[in-house]
């Protein structure tokens, strides 16, 4: 098959994945959409309800990088059920299934599933007109998803045991969220530059710049954004070599 | 077909598989026969280009399963051990989209969808999701998947267990039509009545090495004596025996003659007097990689 070929068949089978994990399972299933945007609104909650119209345009921010990070991370449980616990994945291996369309397929889907929750986040962001979505912030949420997507996916091949899968994501969100500065500002930091070290905090400083909730200077902004680049390229590459399906 | 030279797959250390070559023709059915832990899943998962190899060589439909996989795996299509279909999906719409992830056209994956699942007699389910079905009709769910793909050599990894009779009936009538269409079908399974009723060659492992790689009948002749006693409670109760074998507190002797040796047994013990079968290979096999016999 050619090139232009491989690619294509990898975006049509991930295109088969997202409707099948991620359309159908959120229709049939509408109640995991709801627990799944559960902590981000609890969050937007607490902080509207102590900072008031600021902290809720805190909380509004930081629950969009909390959802594109939770549903990709979640990835991490579903690869691990296709492989583990029902072997689909193996009945695909013996298949001209492109791994890589099934890899992007799958956190497609996240994303399907988290878009209820992403577009109640934007249409209250829009109301409270917060000027959240710019260019850039948008490159920070693209690259945030493809960062964490490729570190689920080959997160998820360690998985032995599925106790582990559903487990994992939840603790891996929270740490990601809470350790950057995601709902606070990167100056609270020793240095700010710290806060780039994780996708979820570099993507907070160019979201929190974005929506004028901070002010950062250009190279730290410059840093967030080659350090999304970076980390998407990483996780890319994770997706890719690990998406070989090939145990050695 | 399936060619598998000096076959072998090592786990930390431990070799589960080991010295394995065989070859088989297009058009047949292969049963892998052999006890649990007797290699059969990770030659499976070896041929289906899952699992890389320690050292050997495997040919597929005349591609290499290590160094051409993108061309294996065009032409197989496999039901994995304990695999469970989607469950909150259809069974019509499982099997449309595996087939459309297999690079079929919508239409034509419909088409093929509707046929194996009127074939499985699941068209009356195909609008059910999946997980309010029975075991048996899920298991059927994944085995018409594999049907409707057409594929070349399809293997099936213990495709029957836990099944009723009736969905064992079907997964067997299943591979018969695949072979029948020209498929190469490749069966592991541990029953060894099911690999006689079958196939037309079977590989029997047994500590991961063959212990054995014939049509069945062959198999069965192999086994010394003709006709088997089983008795029950262990006691020497008789003595003109080729062959015995100890399973738990049951004695096994592989007689020539019949008459003289039921009379000698009938003592008290409970006896079982039976021909020889494919399973006697498969327990003598064992015993000799023990070594036993």
């Amino acid at each position: 098959m050619s090139a232009a070929g491989t690619a294509l068949k990898a975006i049509r089978d991930a295109l088969i994945v997202a409707w099948v994990n991620g359309w159908i399972a959120m229709v049939r299933g509408f109640v995991w959409v709801l627990s799944s945007a559960l902590t981000p609104l609890s969050i937007l909650v607490v902080l509207a309800a102590h900072g008031g119209l600021k902290g809720l345009k805190w909380g509004l921010v930081g629950g969009l990088i909390w959802i594109v990070t939770s549903s990709s991370l979640s990835l991490i449980g579903d690869a691990a059920y296709y492989r583990v616990a029902i072997k689909y994945q193996s009945m695909l291996v013996a298949s001209p299934t492109s791994a890589v369309g099934y890899a992007i397929g799958l956190a497609l889907s996240a994303l399907i599933f988290a878009l209820p929750a992403l577009l109640a986040h934007i249409i209250l962001l829009a109301l409270l007109d917060v000027p959240a979505l710019t260019l850039e912030s948008l490159y920070a949420l693209a690259t945030l998803w493809l960062a964490t997507a490729g570190m689920a996916f080959a997160a998820s091949g360690l998985v032995r045991h599925m106790k582990y899968a559903w487990s994992v994501p939840s603790i891996l969100s929270a740490v990601m969220v809470v350790c950057a500065p995601v709902y606070y500002p990167a100056t609270l930091m020793p240095s700010p530059y710290l806060g780039v070290l994780l996708p979820t905090g570099a993507a907070g400083i160019v979201l929190q710049h974005s929506a004028r909730l901070a002010t950062y200077s250009a190279p730290l902004l410059l840093a967030a954004l080659l350090s999304l680049t970076a980390q998407s390229i990483v996780g890319l590459y994770c997706t890719a070599r690990l998406a070989r399906w090939r145990e050695r | 077909m399936i060619v598998c030279e000096n076959l072998g797959r090592q786990f930390r250390g431990a070799w589960v598989l080991r010295g394995v070559s065989f070859a088989t023709k297009s058009g047949v059915v292969l049963g892998v026969l052999g006890p649990n832990g007797a290699g059969k899943t990770t030659l499976i998962r070896i041929l289906t280009t899952e699992l890389l190899p320690s050292e050997g060589r495997a040919f597929v439909a005349g591609f290499d399963v290590v160094r051409e996989t993108g061309r294996v795996r065009r032409v197989i299509a496999a039901v994995p051990q304990e695999g469970k279909p989607i469950d909150f999906l259809t069974p019509y719409e499982f099997v449309v989209s595996y087939l459309l992830l297999r690079g079929l056209s919508l239409r034509e994956a419909r088409r093929r969808a509707a046929e194996a699942l009127k074939q499985f007699g699941l068209w009356e389910v195909r609008g059910r999701e999946i997980e309010t079905l029975s075991g048996g009709m899920k298991r059927r769910v994944l085995v018409a998947a594999v049907f409707a793909a057409d594929a070349e050599v399809i293997f099936l990894d213990e495709p029957t267990v836990g099944l009723d009779v009736y969905s064992r009936r079907v997964v067997w009538n299943a591979v018969l039509e695949m072979k029948r269409a020209g498929a190469t079908v490749v069966v592991s399974t541990h029953h060894a009545e099911e690999a006689a009723a079958l196939s037309d060659y079977v590989v029997v492992l047994s500590r991961g090495r063959v212990a054995g790689f014939a049509p069945p009948r062959e198999l069965v002749e192999r086994v010394p004596g003709k006709y088997v006693v089983e008795v029950e409670g262990g006691a020497d109760s008789i003595a003109d025996y080729v062959a015995v074998l100890q399973v738990g507190s049951t004695k096994l002797y592989y007689v020539n003659e019949l008459p003289q040796t039921l009379q000698r047994a009938i003592n008290g013990t409970r006896v079982v007097v039976r021909p020889k079968s494919l399973e006697d290979y498969v327990l003598l096999a064992s015993h000799s990689a023990q070594g036993g016999l």
